[in-house]
């Protein structure tokens, strides 16, 4: 895979791998059966450049939160290196935990119902980080920096928001709250987690547009973790298709939603939805269903679904090589 | 004669010491057999309310105001319940709702499952009911062994398969899918909605299809009505609503959907959040949420009135705006 030089990446993940050990019954350690594992992330490599929004895109338990998770070591990979603003997360101690990754990279949860605390107010909730790094030292400066950031995420006035608890906000605004605590350590990297999907349809647009202006005005960098294919075009630079805890595609947005080159990505994007009465949903070329992440196929992951299997599809995994200028993929047709 | 005609339906949850939360509020559609009608709405609009209404299925706070269901001529309302259990629900109008998946009993077979929903209905033989129940499974794409399986060994869309075959055991005239496929993953839901357009076509069923979902609407929808605040707002072809929208609360919902096809454009959003539906504001319910509204609009509610043929809008202005743009800065 080529690589950029260095100083315009904020993330580099290097062959990231998160198993999560299956707890063995009686019969299993009598009869010494080895341990099982959830491959949940299987050796995924990428690269995240500054200011750039990176979007990891597939269908449930494909891997894309833990991924995300990883990545900011609230769980511990199993094996992998993740570089974080050129240092590798790994190797950080408490202190330079608490200090650079915490401070530097944040993230946005999907339900803004359940990631607030309901019994903190919108001041509490916002300015907590604030006071865990020991960043302000009066009220004062709290109720300030808080009221820059809500005002910052649309919240305005301020006034009428610091004193209010989560439940009295709308879905929309409680997102909202959710991005201004991620913005008050002023992070360079979040990683937002389907940060739109509970959201009304009305709303959606206006969370994704702020979302894009922050990028701008504070040079943030996102991992964009979706479902949905339509809202990773619409926001990301860059995408990253997963399939049982591989990227099988990635490139630019636009390419790969355009000129999809993998069976799977091809798949995924014939079923989605058209908001055109005048577009009709084909034959969904795929077959099957998803294998479980515990017992993988041999070979290609992809290969007892896809429709192009051939001879070295069920022998030989499938590594992902450059096919056109910046648009990979994993697949033994290309 | 419509298969399904609903007139001035209106029902209100009664709240005790608090009044009415007015979820569905006067509507008002017709459905010809084989044909398809979308509910498109936010969460909180009422039309999974409306749903239950259609199917009577009414929570015991719910209170039908006024109106009718009529259903191939009968009114649905006016019958008793024992009669309207054994002839008409599941039979002649049945339902597939969201996470039915989960509906089905956890420790009885599927095969099981589907034969006690015929034979409750119909006079037939076990073994009879059994051999439809292969059927009906081969029909939704499943193997009729799977009939000896239990609900466990399903996958989630397996099991709303599974239900889509139970709601039409009864060969049914009309069916009301809520939500049909939020749960599902995208392939999934591709291939259930598929399943449901191609069935609907093979046995000439009415659908009434509800969703949050602007694009699933788009694909499955002959006509779409667009719900806000418990009432229809716009109603009209697929076509016309989509391609050529009058509300400007539809106007301002289908440019903040986005696409997987075309060229990207700077999407636009609703400001504000919907109404209390205990308390809706006085005059358009979609006023204080509107750019266009002018004096007129908090004072007077607008009346859903056909502007083109066939096309009908809920507003005082939607003439004038025909040509006018959503455009919200934000």
């Amino acid at each position: 895979m080529s690589r950029s030089d260095g100083n315009d990446v904020i993330v580099r993940v290097e062959n990231l791998k998160k198993w999560f050990p299956i707890r063995r019954g009686l019969a299993d350690i009598v009869m010494r059966r080895p341990r099982k594992y959830v491959k949940a992330v299987d050796g995924v490599s990428f690269e995240i450049r500054k200011g750039e929004i990176f979007a990891l895109a597939g269908e449930s338990g494909c891997g894309k939160t833990t991924t995300g998770r990883t990545i900011l070591r609230l769980i511990e990979p199993t094996a992998g290196k993740v570089e974080f603003m050129g240092r590798d997360i790994m190797s950080l101690n408490r202190d330079e935990m608490k200090n650079f990754l915490r401070r530097r990279a944040q993230i946005i949860f999907q339900d803004p119902y359940e990631s607030l605390n309901p019994r903190k107010t919108i001041e509490d909730i916002v300015g907590e980080p604030l006071e865990v790094h020991g960043l302000v030292e009066t009220k004062q400066e709290k109720r300030e920096m808080v009221s820059r950031y809500l005002e910052e995420v649309g919240l305005s006035p301020p006034e009428d928001f610091i004193f209010r608890f989560p439940h009295e906000l709308s879905g929309g605004q409680r997102q909202r709250v959710a991005i201004a605590r991620a913005l008050v350590l002023e992070p360079k990297f979040i990683v937002a987690d389907e940060p739109v999907s509970m959201l009304d349809m009305s709303i959606r647009a206006s969370i994704l547009n702020l979302m894009l202006d922050l990028r701008d005005k504070m040079g943030l960098s996102y991992l964009f973790i979706t479902h949905d294919l339509a809202t990773a075009k619409y926001i990301a630079d860059r995408l990253a298709i997963m399939y049982l805890g591989r990227i099988v595609e990635m490139g630019r947005a636009v390419d790969v939603i355009d000129n999809p080159l993998h069976p799977y990505t091809k798949a995924l994007i014939a079923a989605v939805p058209v908001p055109d009465p005048r577009h009709k949903i084909g034959e969904i070329p795929i077959k099957g269903e998803v294998p479980s992440p515990i017992d993988l196929p041999s070979g290609c992951r992809f290969h007892p679904r896809c429709l192009s299997a051939f001879e070295p599809c069920d022998k030989e995994e499938p590594q992902l090589k450059e096919v056109e200028p910046g648009h990979f993929v994993a697949c033994h047709l290309y | 004669m419509p298969i399904l005609q609903v007139e001035d339906l209106t029902m209100y949850y009664e709240i005790p010491f608090k009044g009415y939360v007015k979820a569905v509020d006067g509507i008002s559609f017709s459905l010809e057999k084989g044909e398809s009608l979308g509910i498109v709405g936010e969460s909180g609009c009422g039309k999974s309310s409306l749903a239950i209404t259609l199917m009577r299925l009414l929570p015991k706070n719910g209170r039908i105001i006024k109106g009718s269901v009529l259903l191939d001529g009968i009114d649905i309302y006016k019958l008793p319940e024992e009669k309207l259990r054994r002839e008409i629900r599941w039979k002649r109008i049945s339902m597939v709702f969201q996470g039915a998946m989960n509906a089905l009993h956890p420790i009885i077979k599927v095969g099981d499952q589907i034969v006690e929903a015929i034979m409750l209905h119909e006079n037939v033989s076990k073994e009879e009911a059994w051999k439809r129940a292969g059927d009906l499974l081969e029909l939704v794409g499943i193997d009729r062994s799977r009939l000896d399986s239990y609900p466990f060994e399903f996958s989630g869309g397996m099991r709303q398969r599974a239900m889509i075959a139970m709601a039409l055991a009864l060969n049914p005239d009309v069916l009301l899918a809520d939500e049909p496929t939020t749960a599902l993953d995208v392939i999934v839901q591709a291939q259930i909605l598929k399943l449901i357009k191609d069935l609907q076509r093979k046995f000439g069923i009415s659908l009434v299809l509800i969703s949050h979902d602007v694009s699933v609407i788009a694909e499955m929808s002959d006509k779409v009505a667009v719900m806000y605040a418990g009432k229809f707002q716009e109603l009209g072809s697929a076509v016309d609503v989509f391609l050529n929208p009058l509300h400007p609360y539809t106007k301002g919902l289908l440019s903040g959907v986005p696409s997987v096809k075309g060229k990207p454009r700077r999407l636009k959003s609703i400001p504000g959040a919907p109404p209390n539906l205990l308390s809706p504001p006085k005059g358009c319910r979609f006023a204080p949420r509107c750019p266009f509204a002018k004096e007129r609009c908090f004072e007077e509610e607008p009346e859903l009135v056909e502007l083109d043929e066939g096309h009908y809008v809920r507003c005082h202005f939607a003439d004038e705006l025909r040509e006018v743009p959503w455009d919200v800065s934000e």
